[in-house]
């Protein structure tokens, strides 16, 4: 076990030296740079080469890359090209908002997917089954930014209930939450039905219900359990969908946070911050897939890693 | 086919003066409320057809020395501070509070720093920090005299050597400053006493003034800059405005609480709060749901919707940002002073304005930025596709020619609308133009690439100026056209170059207008860009709102604000 996680743990270098390469390599090949951007449409050619000069961005690419290397390796990624500021320090005082948004989307998308897949795979075909299908298309297809802006409408405008904007209060999580959840929710739903259903014509559990187990334990004890490998792994992916989706629901709800900073650095060419953000993010979906292998082994027994 | 009065009532926006009328009965008390900056831009602007006019006639040439002891009222308001937030919104998130180095950050610098002189409406400058100055009979040195007894916000007292490490600050090559280049004339700020700064500069300038209402010239404490480091400084800005520094939390907010120590006009609102909000949307929702005081930013499209509403007021008030596209003209097609006039004439501007911009921008007849001291009014090209077509088959481009069209979407609300209008009035004169969408960045890599390799490149970029030579030189001056980066259109008259160089040496304001008006026409004549409409101020506040000023400039004057 221990031998499996150290192994997997070094696997992350390989992966990280590629994605360090891809972003430095795309941020250099579109046109533009931090300088430019920095200068804005005012200033003159004289300003944007003083400023490439101390940002270090007139050296050689493969310098420039090379000095990033080097630096990251010791946990330095050099300093913000937009703000001056270390890029970790940027970094780390915008990831507790996406933290929270994440684990809150995540979680309601568990309790919410597992609940309503589950009552949709026993209750097969029933009126609350087909409600669900079509609630569950609706929350897959309707886009972040829609679904946010409605539920805006509704609860701030209309209702006057949660504030619009902001973060740092359970208030204004449970939108956003719902608005990035609801993608994920919809597909928890359905990959929870289609494994309950299969499992539930397996011979174990008509041999469970021969027996006289009541219905409930049926369920919860023989079928759901094996149908959640399937679901955990889906689980798992979606932790790197919610990552993404930070994205559009941060610009939407004016949230501070990782994703919408990702994207005016992007902008603003600033590859030091763009490295950090990117390869941190990585590291944290990479280390989320280990443990939803790991939990693996805790749902089924039959499951060793050595 | 639309009338003229019709054209004209869209193009003054009328909607925001019915509000003025409807609003404006209490407030005469207030010299320089939000509401009366709308009225008096709207009317201002008047043009009288075939003659060129000053636009603005009446405002005072830099030169002129005021010495208003306190423009913005005496400092002890009347009136108790009330323990509620002021909160404006717009969308972008500041990337610095230095004045000199940060972008879109001018609302919170505005509440927390002063500068030596201030913009006033008719964009002509007016005392902040420096009570007076004049020039020297060589014109080479600028003595300003400071206000005294004004402390900044770590108590420590404001004097000369502060303005010098303000400059100072702003030529540091560590600093990374976005207008150091308007700067580099200074030579030397020489400090006689603790209220006197000397500036010398080469070449001289009749502008220098101007120069000092910038947003990068806000006063930076020197004792805290040198403790703090730019970067830090950067966070947590220490200025002598009417608000103290509180917290900024990135892309959340920033906030300032009330500086009771003042030297000018207190607001009577305990705190100033800051939030970008960077979807147009939201911004709306944001208004709607009333959790901001001021915002800005608001989509042409909403605002119909939001004029219903009467629990808001929307306001539109003169703004020099101006909207054009510029033509890289240093070869064919767009060497051809025709086929710049036909890519004019092809376009129906009146109709981008009332169909796209929902009226809320003004149509473009002066090379230089409408609203600015020194700018003269000409009959704008009229829309006319056949004689667009003749001139281009003059020209030689019978059968048209192809051109990319460079902009950053998203940037503006109606942006990408007006692309595609232009786009479609170009093809049915035979220029087929393709639509190249970018971020910023690639936006302004295109806009600063080489007019002579990339002749049929034509980009979209927005601009504002403070001042007339500030716009002239760095938009039709052939040298800044082709060494420095700010304008690569290629655009090349020696003759205007020759009238450039006169009116930056001219100090005496009656000679210089002259000179404005000679070479504006000139460039008018050759239509170097297309020249498409200036902006408005659009935004949203809670009636109950009052006692500041939005500039043209983008500017906002925190004087005593109110909540009601």
């Amino acid at each position: 076990m221990t031998v499996y996680i150290i192994k997997r743990l070094l696997a992350l270098i390989p992966v990280l030296i590629g994605v360090s390469l891809i972003i430095f390599g795309i941020m250099k090949l579109i046109p533009g740079d931090a300088a430019e951007v920095l200068v804005g449409t005012n200033g003159s050619a004289a300003d944007v080469e003083r400023i490439r000069e101390t940002l270090g961005l007139n050296k050689p690419i493969y310098e420039q890359y090379w000095l990033f290397v080097s630096r990251a390796a010791v946990g330095n990624f050099g300093r913000s090209t937009q703000t001056g500021r270390p890029a970790l320090t940027e970094f780390s005082s915008r990831v507790k908002p996406t933290a929270e948004l994440a684990a809150a989307a995540l979680i309601l998308a568990i309790i919410f997917g597992m609940l309503t897949g589950i009552v949709s795979a026993i209750l097969q075909y029933s009126v609350w089954d087909y409600l669900v299908t079509v609630v569950s298309l609706i929350g897959v297809s309707a886009p972040i930014f829609w679904t946010g802006l409605m539920m805006m409408l509704l609860f701030s405008v209309w209702l006057g209930w949660l504030p619009a904007t902001g973060s740092g209060s359970l208030s204004r999580l449970i939108m956003p939450a719902l608005a990035l959840g609801s993608a994920s929710t919809a597909i928890i739903a359905r990959q929870m039905r289609s494994g309950l259903l299969e499992v539930l014509r397996q011979d174990y559990v008509r041999t469970a219900r021969a027996k006289g187990l009541r219905e409930w334990t049926v369920i919860a004890r023989h079928a759901v359990r094996n149908a959640l490998i399937p679901t955990v792994t889906v689980v798992g992916l979606q932790f790197g969908y919610l990552l993404g989706g930070s994205v559009l629901t941060e610009t939407v709800f004016a949230r501070p946070g990782v994703g919408s900073f990702l994207v005016s650095s992007i902008q603003a060419r600033d590859i030091p911050v763009v490295q950090a953000t990117i390869m941190l993010l990585a590291v944290a979906f990479l280390v989320v897939n280990l443990l939803v292998d790991l939990l693996y082994a805790v749902l089924d027994p039959r499951i060793r890693y050595s | 086919m639309l009338t003229r009065r019709s054209v004209l009532r869209a193009s003054l926006a009328l909607p925001a003066v019915g509000l003025l009328a409807a609003c404006g009965g209490g407030s005469d008390k207030t010299p320089m409320t939000a509401a009366e900056s709308t009225g008096s831009g709207a009317s201002g602007t008047s043009a009288v057809e075939g003659t060129p006019t000053p636009i603005q006639s009446s405002g005072s040439a830099p030169t002129a020395v005021s010495s208003m002891a306190t423009p913005e009222g005496s400092p002890t308001a009347s009136g108790e501070v009330a323990d509620v937030d002021f909160t404006i919104v717009d969308g972008p998130e500041p990337n610095s509070l230095d004045p000199c180095v940060g972008t879109a950050y001018q609302y919170a610098v505005n509440a927390i720093f002063n500068r030596l002189v201030i913009w006033n409406e008719k964009m002509s400058v007016e005392p902040s920090l420096a009570t007076s100055w004049s020039v020297s009979d060589d014109h080479k040195s600028w003595t300003f005299k400071l206000r005294e007894n004004v402390k900044f916000h770590d108590g420590s007292p404001f004097t000369s050597a502060d303005v010098k490490a303000t400059i100072d600050h702003i030529l540091d090559p560590n600093t990374k400053s976005n207008r150091r280049a308007n700067f580099t004339l200074i030579k030397e700020v020489q400090t006689p006493d603790d209220h006197t700064a000397i500036f010398i500069t080469d070449p001289v300038t009749p502008d220098f003034p101007f120069l000092m209402a910038d947003g990068s010239a806000n006063i930076i404490c020197a004792s805290a800059l040198q403790k703090m480091g730019g970067a830090d400084y950067g966070r947590k800005p220490v200025g002598t405005g009417p608000f103290k520094f509180e917290e900024w939390v990135p892309n959340d907010h920033i906030s300032a609480t009330i500086n009771e120590d003042y030297w000018g006009t207190r607001p009577l609102v305990r705190r100033f709060v800051y939030k970008p909000v960077p979807d147009p949307a939201t911004r709306v929702i944001v208004l709607k749901s009333k959790q901001a005081d001021l915002v800005f930013g608001l989509p042409p499209a909403d605002v119909p919707d939001l004029q219903k509403d009467s629990s808001l007021k929307i306001i539109d008030s003169p703004s020099l940002t101006i909207t054009e596209m510029q033509l890289k003209q240093a070869k064919p097609p767009f060497s051809d002073k025709r086929v710049r006039q036909a890519v004019n004439m092809a376009v129906d501007k009146e109709a981008i304005i009332k169909n796209v911009m929902g009226g809320f921008a003004r149509m473009l007849k002066t090379p230089d930025c409408p609203g600015l001291w020194g700018a003269f009014e000409f009959d704008p090209l009229p829309y006319d596709p056949a004689k667009a077509k003749q001139l281009l088959s003059d020209a030689g481009f019978a059968g048209g020619f192809e051109v990319t069209i460079s902009y950053t979407s998203g940037r503006w609300p109606g942006d990408d609308q007006v692309v595609q209008a232009v786009q479609s009035y170009w093809s049915q004169v035979g220029i087929k133009a393709t639509i190249k969408k970018g971020d910023q960045a690639t936006f302004i890599a295109d806009l600063t690439k080489d007019p002579a390799t990339n002749p049929n490149l034509v980009v979209m970029p927005q601009r504002t100026s403070y001042y007339t030579d500030y716009q002239l030189y760095r938009l039709y001056q052939s040298g800044a056209a082709n060494a420095e980066a700010a304008q690569r259109s290629g655009y090349n008259n020696p003759e205007v170059d020759k009238l450039l160089a006169q009116e930056r040496e001219e100090f005496d304001s009656e000679k210089r207008l002259p000179i404005f008006e000679q070479v504006q026409k000139l460039i008018w004549d050759d239509q170097p860009f297309l020249y498409l409409f200036s902006m408005v101020n659009l935004y949203g506040m809670m009636p109950k709102v009052s006692g500041f000023t939005i500039l043209p400039s983008g500017d906002w004057v925190p004087g005593a604000i109110t909540k009601g």
